[in-house]
């Protein structure tokens, strides 16, 4: 076992895990389940997180990778993107059961850090890595594209 | 009630067809909801499933001891520890134990034999989940193989290994009209072919999941992500208890799509629970899902129209068999759906259907979005587009010479009662797929195609369906809906918040639903069947509307006014057309419940009801009614590939009324796209009972890349049976992407491909063939 | 199943644990296939080294008319990358597809091209290249053509005390190029099969150093020599390239298996070529 400290969105977290622990499982044993399993292989993009900035899938990292890391997931209080595009999500619907939404609003806020004004097939490129079985997507991408227009 | 006339006294709507923001949305968006498997008590061990790696076998022998010993594992249990080892799937929901079903074994842990591969055998619960899976290596198990049969045709002839006992063929229904035989005889074309379709796999994203615990009174609890909270009933069974002691919460489910309408984890974790005595959690892995978890069924459809060369539909006779696997759930009310919309959404005077459910040792099939609807759609609209064909007739105007229409019967001689708008839905969406797209690339053909399908809304009327719920007032004009009705993410909950604030005039944000709780929500049935809106929105309606004659009669005294002059909206009763005529909810909320009236009320919906089904021969009322919608999608074929793009695709349907706009859209755009993956992309392979795709790399679904903008067509008859007029809308959407699809390639290359998924390797050899033959 | 992990602050580390712990430690770079394979027990390591921080092989540099790319640079860095864009349109095509954008991030061009899959996306665009790479142990380094890593399915002809550091390749300015997958879908895929393709032309004839590579129908990633002659030197002409095909077609050796059959993949070797040249504009009449 190896005790590792995480900086997880306003916290410093310190837990002990082996080496084989994910980042997901441990995000998810230390109360933060709105990072959610869908798959444990990288196929679904639910476990999306940001590391260090970066947006990737939760489940393909080891958690002892992420000791001394940054990790961000969508309860990221202050930070006034993030909340714009849960509103813009709300307002065009872009969700139903909601499962795969706090992964998707990861990988869009990561977007938005990496490319402030991306077009629709930027977008849609963007969330190839993001599975949803309810909406379409077509929503999620109006809601994304709503939020760039926003801010302009 | 009707004193005042509630539907002529709702001039205006202020919720009700509004694009209303949720409330439950924002808690999703937020990040905030407890899934199934985001719960965790003290005490809770974690549980796995030990399941069979043959598809028929007689276990030999079974040594859990190994697996008992490790430390961690706190107990191991097998077929013989269960009181009653059946799994019962007759009645969901019900009381009365009629129909067709019911009469197959199935078990909770099978005893001495398995008979599909991933056939859970035992259970496992241990301290944590590291322990269970090592625990699960440890168990012991010796197999003799048994002959399978793994084809229901095959399945069917004499001679071929029983799955269970005796014939294999587990449901047969029949449609009887006129004559064919003749009617075959005078017409001008025929048109014969027979479709594939393949076993389809729901894919939701979040896996079957939930908790049970025995609290301080002896109670079974279970917190689980279910679309039915009526199996406490099958649990109190499996148990050996009275159903009074067990209590189901469903949770905010993670997509369901019938995927979660039967039982799932619930027996493993309450057995467990129940044994020793502490808290049980099971989650199964997305592998687990794939190999484990029933699919759609796979049919095989041999189907023959003929029609006069004027283009009527004369005779139609079919032949359907469906891959039940290796146990039936299901399948017998699937291959029922399927029996009654084989004949499309067209009046045809002679019709002649056999269908067969057949079991094999294949992964089992039941409940997935269409239920048996969708599969024939591939097949009819099909035939339209190949008899319009031969007609030299365009496919639009064959259709339109052919629908049912209001008042006309369908197959089984059922009166439609509602609008049928699909000669509106069909231009509807040809005319929004605009101007033909310029092929890219000389290698790339395009083309367009179009589909209808139409699907029941509400269950089968003699099931005698009925939904209950409660709405009640609180003394600061804020208000409550009890209704336990699950919702999988199609905006149940919210649907039933809308038509509270629409009729008792308080704001949305103010209405706060508590759902799904099996001993503290009043029962409204099953979120299966197109069934949420019809059943558990009108028993809100009723509801509501007697909380509203309230308010209006002493709104009425309280503004001296007579009440149809006033309306409620927005925490406030007002006067039409007098703004300084008004008063705030609450008095009017305090002044009734300071007389004694509580300002509640209970209320049931009692769906049209039928007799028993007791003849294959299916006759009568069978459903409340239907939903008519059109598909249409423009494609990109790569002809030196076969890989298939589609570029564009637009849904138009009539929902009766749209009780939030952008739900409505959400269903259609959701239901096509899992459509688009079943006609191009998606299909459970086994080899022999093996299975051959067993995770999200290998049986593949849409992603943002495989979807283009989708249009949605809503269009409002206000002729349904739910509340406000509406119909039912989750299950429709789905069913004509595959059709419209395999109408479309051969609209870009001339091939009719009859059978899905049309993968590029299917497209490439059918393209072959037909250049080889040219 | 747990393992020992052991983080590898320098190159050198790296080879000394990967010497402490021989076939039974594996290297962990973007995570994206190892963690899938041991969730898969395909394996069962006793320890991972994890060598994906190691800053000293992850760059992309240019060097008069050299690429080199450090082995761990993750796919979405080439993807980004000006150089990549300008010296190896390529291979930037090759990133975009790779995966999805999450995969990308943490996957790194080494760990793709040591995973040694048949369906490599990284490596035939690497082929066509011309790619060596350059092999580093304690003892020193070798660079070989990337070639002749590849010995088998998932197999590797690198030494198991080397580690691999550095892809360089020539730069492909003004080359027409082409990279092509054929997946089951447009979203994240393992390729059915996938083509590179690089030439010059000049007079309307393809030059003599046109190079072609197939993915995903032979055991390894595969230089299409055969085929490469019979199209170096000629016009793109529609019979050229079907004669080309047709030998495409007798250099593959591809399986069966859940996403294609055999008699498929054969063909679309075939029509993927055929498809890179009227991309390109040839024989589009």
């Amino acid at each position: 076992m190896k005790e590792i400290t995480v900086q997880i969105n306003d916290e410093r977290i310190t837990g002990l895990v082996k080496s084989s622990t994910t980042l997901l499982q441990f995000l998810r044993d230390k109360g933060f389940t709105e990072v959610k399993k869908g798959c444990g292989e990288g196929e679904c993009g639910a476990c999306t997180v940001l590391l260090n900035g970066k947006a990737v899938t939760s489940c393909l990292v080891l958690a002892v990778q992420a000791d001394g890391s940054e990790v961000v997931t969508v309860k990221k209080k202050d930070d006034q993107l993030l909340e714009t595009l849960k509103e813009a999500f709300v307002k065009h619907e872009a969700l139903q059961c909601g499962f795969c939404t706090p992964g998707i609003i990861m990988t869009a806020r990561w977007l938005l850090s990496e490319n402030p004004k991306p077009n629709r097939e930027e977008i849609r490129d963007a969330l190839s890595g993001n599975l949803c079985r309810c909406t379409g997507y077509l929503k999620i991408i109006d809601a994304i594209e709503y939020v760039t227009r926003a801010e302009r | 009630m009707n004193d005042i006339g509630i539907d002529k006294q709702k001039q205006t709507f202020y919720v009700v067809g509004k694009r209303r923001d949720g409330v439950d949305e924002k808690a999703k968006a937020a990040g905030n909801i407890i899934y199934a498997d985001d719960f965790s008590m003290a005490g809770m061990l974690h549980a796995k499933v030990f399941r069979s790696t043959k598809a028929s076998a007689k276990i030999k022998s079974l040594d859990t001891s190994a697996a008992k010993n490790l430390p961690g594992v706190v107990s191991v249990i097998t077929a013989e520890d269960i009181p009653n080892n059946r799994s019962v799937t007759s009645t969901v929901g019900q009381v009365a134990d009629i129909g067709l079903v019911g009469a197959v074994q199935q078990f909770v842990l099978a005893e001495d034999r398995v008979r599909f591969y991933g056939e859970p055998i035992a259970l496992i619960a241990a301290e944590d989940l590291d322990t269970a899976e090592e625990a699960l290596k440890l168990i012991e198990i010796e197999y003799e193989e048994l002959p399978g049969v793994f084809d229901p045709e095959e399945a069917m002839k004499d001679g071929a290994p029983s799955v269970h006992e005796g014939s294999n063929v587990v449901a047969h229904w029949e449609l009887r009209r006129g004559d064919v035989d003749k009617a075959f005889e005078e017409a001008d074309v025929v048109v014969e072919n027979a479709y594939q379709t393949q076993f389809h796999e729901h894919a939701h994203i979040e896996p079957e999941s939930g908790v049970a615990w025995i609290d301080d009174e002896s109670m079974v609890n279970l917190r689980v992500a279910t679309q039915v909270i009526e199996q406490y009933r099958e649990i109190a069974h499996i148990l050996g208890i009275p159903e009074s002691k067990v209590r189901i919460r469903g949770t905010l489910i993670g997509g369901g799509f019938g995927g979660k309408e039967d039982l799932t984890v619930e027996p493993y974790i309450a057995l467990l629970s129940w044994k020793i005595g502490r808290p049980v959690k099971l989650t199964y892995e997305r592998e687990e899902m794939m190999f484990g978890r029933h699919k759609r069924h796979p049919y095989k459809m041999y189907y023959k129209h003929g029609a006069t060369k004027d283009g009527k539909l004369v005779a139609m006779e079919a032949r359907l068999i469906s891959d039940s696997g290796a146990y039936v759930y299901l399948s017998s009310w699937v291959l029922l759906y399927s029996t009654v919309h084989s004949t499309g959404p067209y009046y045809i005077p002679n019709i002649k259907v056999d269908s067969y459910s057949v079991s094999t040792n294949n992964i089992y099939t039941s409940a997935f979005r269409g239920f048996g609807a969708m599969q024939m759609t591939v097949a009819y609209e099909s035939q339209m587009d190949i008899l319009a064909e031969k007609l030299k007739m365009d496919p639009a105007e064959l259709r339109a010479r052919n629908y049912l229409n209001r008042g006309d019967e369908n197959g089984t001689g059922q009166r439609i009662e509602s609008e049928v708008l699909l000669p509106k839905t069909y231009e509807a969406a040809l005319k929004a797929l605009g101007d033909r797209t310029e092929p890219k690339a000389p290698y790339i053909k395009v083309g367009r195609g179009i589909a209808n399908s139409w699907q029941s809304y509400g269950r089968m009327c003699y099931l005698h369906d009925t939904s209950s719920a409660w709405v009640g007032m609180e003394m600061d004009g804020s208000a409550v809906v009890r209704c336990g009705i699950p919702d999988l993410g199609g905006g149940q909950r919210e649907s039933l918040r809308q038509i509270t604030a629409e009729l008792t005039g308080v704001p949305l944000e103010n209405i706060h639903v508590i759902s799904t709780d099996s001993q503290v929500t009043p029962l409204a049935g099953t979120v299966t069947a197109t069934r949420a809106l019809l059943m558990s929105g009108s028993a809100t309606k009723l509801a509501a509307e007697a909380i509203r004659y309230d308010l209006l009669q002493k709104a009425s005294e309280m503004l001296e006014e007579k009440p149809e002059n006033i309306d409620l909206y927005n925490g406030e009763a007002f006067v039409r057309g007098n703004k300084e005529k008004k008063i705030p909810l609450a008095k009017v909320v305090r002044a009734i419940k300071g007389e004694g009236n509580p300002l509640e009320a209970l209320k049931t919906f009692h769906a049209p009801g039928a007799e028993p089904v007791r003849k294959a021969l299916l006759k009568g009322q069978i459903f409340p009614d239907f939903t008519f919608g059109s598909q249409a999608v423009e494609v990109e074929v790569n002809t030196l590939t076969g890989k298939v793009n589609v570029t564009k695709m637009v849904g138009a349907f009539d929902v009766g009324k749209a009780i939030n706009p952008k739900r409505v859209e959400g269903q259609i755009e959701g239901g096509m796209t899992q459509g688009l993956g079943y006609a191009l992309m998606e299909e459970f392979v086994e080899d022999k009972g093996i299975p051959m795709t067993t995770n999200l790399t290998t049986y593949i679904i849409p992603t943002s890349k495989d979807i283009p903008d989708i249009q949605s067509i809503i269009m409002e008859s206000n002729s349904g049976k739910g509340p406000f007029g509406a119909k039912g809308i989750g299950e429709v959407t789905i069913a004509a992407t595959a059709p419209a699809v395999l109408n479309a390639i051969y609209d870009a290359v001339g091939v009719w491909i009859k059978r899905i998924p049309t993968t590029p390797e299917v497209v490439f050899r059918h393209l072959k063939e037909f250049q080889e033959k040219a | 199943m747990d393992f020992t992990y052991e983080k590898a602050g320098s190159f050198t580390q790296a080879l000394k644990l990967k010497a402490e712990y021989k076939e039974k430690g594996v290297f962990i770079a973007g995570g994206t296939d190892l963690l899938v394979d041991i969730r898969n027990n395909i394996l069962e390591p006793e320890a991972v080294i994890d060598i994906s921080d190691l800053d000293e092989i992850n760059y992309i540099r240019q060097e008069d008319n050299q690429v080199k790319i450090g082995a761990m640079t993750r796919i979405a860095q080439i993807e980004k990358s000006s150089i990549v864009h300008s010296h190896a349109p390529i291979l930037y095509k090759a990133s975009k597809d790779f995966a999805n954008p999450l995969i990308n991030n943490m996957a790194t061009l080494g760990g793709n091209l040591i995973n040694a899959s048949p369906a490599a996306d990284m490596a035939t665009p690497l082929l066509v290249l011309g790619a060596k790479v350059v092999l580093k142990s304690a003892n020193g380094e070798r660079v070989i053509p990337l070639e002749e890593l590849f010995s088998g399915v998932r197999k590797t002809n690198h030494r198991s005390d080397e580690l691999l550091a550095e892809i360089s390749f020539n730069g492909a300015q003004g080359k027409k190029c082409e990279f092509l997958k054929l997946g089951q879908r447009n979203g994240t895929s393992i390729s059915i099969a996938s083509l590179s393709l690089l030439f010059d032309i000049a007079g309307g004839v393809i030059g003599d150093d046109l190079r072609l590579a197939v993915g995903s129908v032979a055991p390894v990633p595969l230089r299409a020599r055969k085929t490469e002659g019979v199209l170096r030197g000629v016009e793109p002409s529609a019979r050229n390239i079907k004669l080309a095909g047709d030998m495409l077609k007798c250099e593959v050796t591809p399986i069966t298996d859940v996403r294609g059959t055999a008699e498929y993949r054969m063909e679309m070797v075939a029509a993927l070529l055929l498809m890179a040249f009227q991309n390109l504009g040839y024989t589009t009449k």
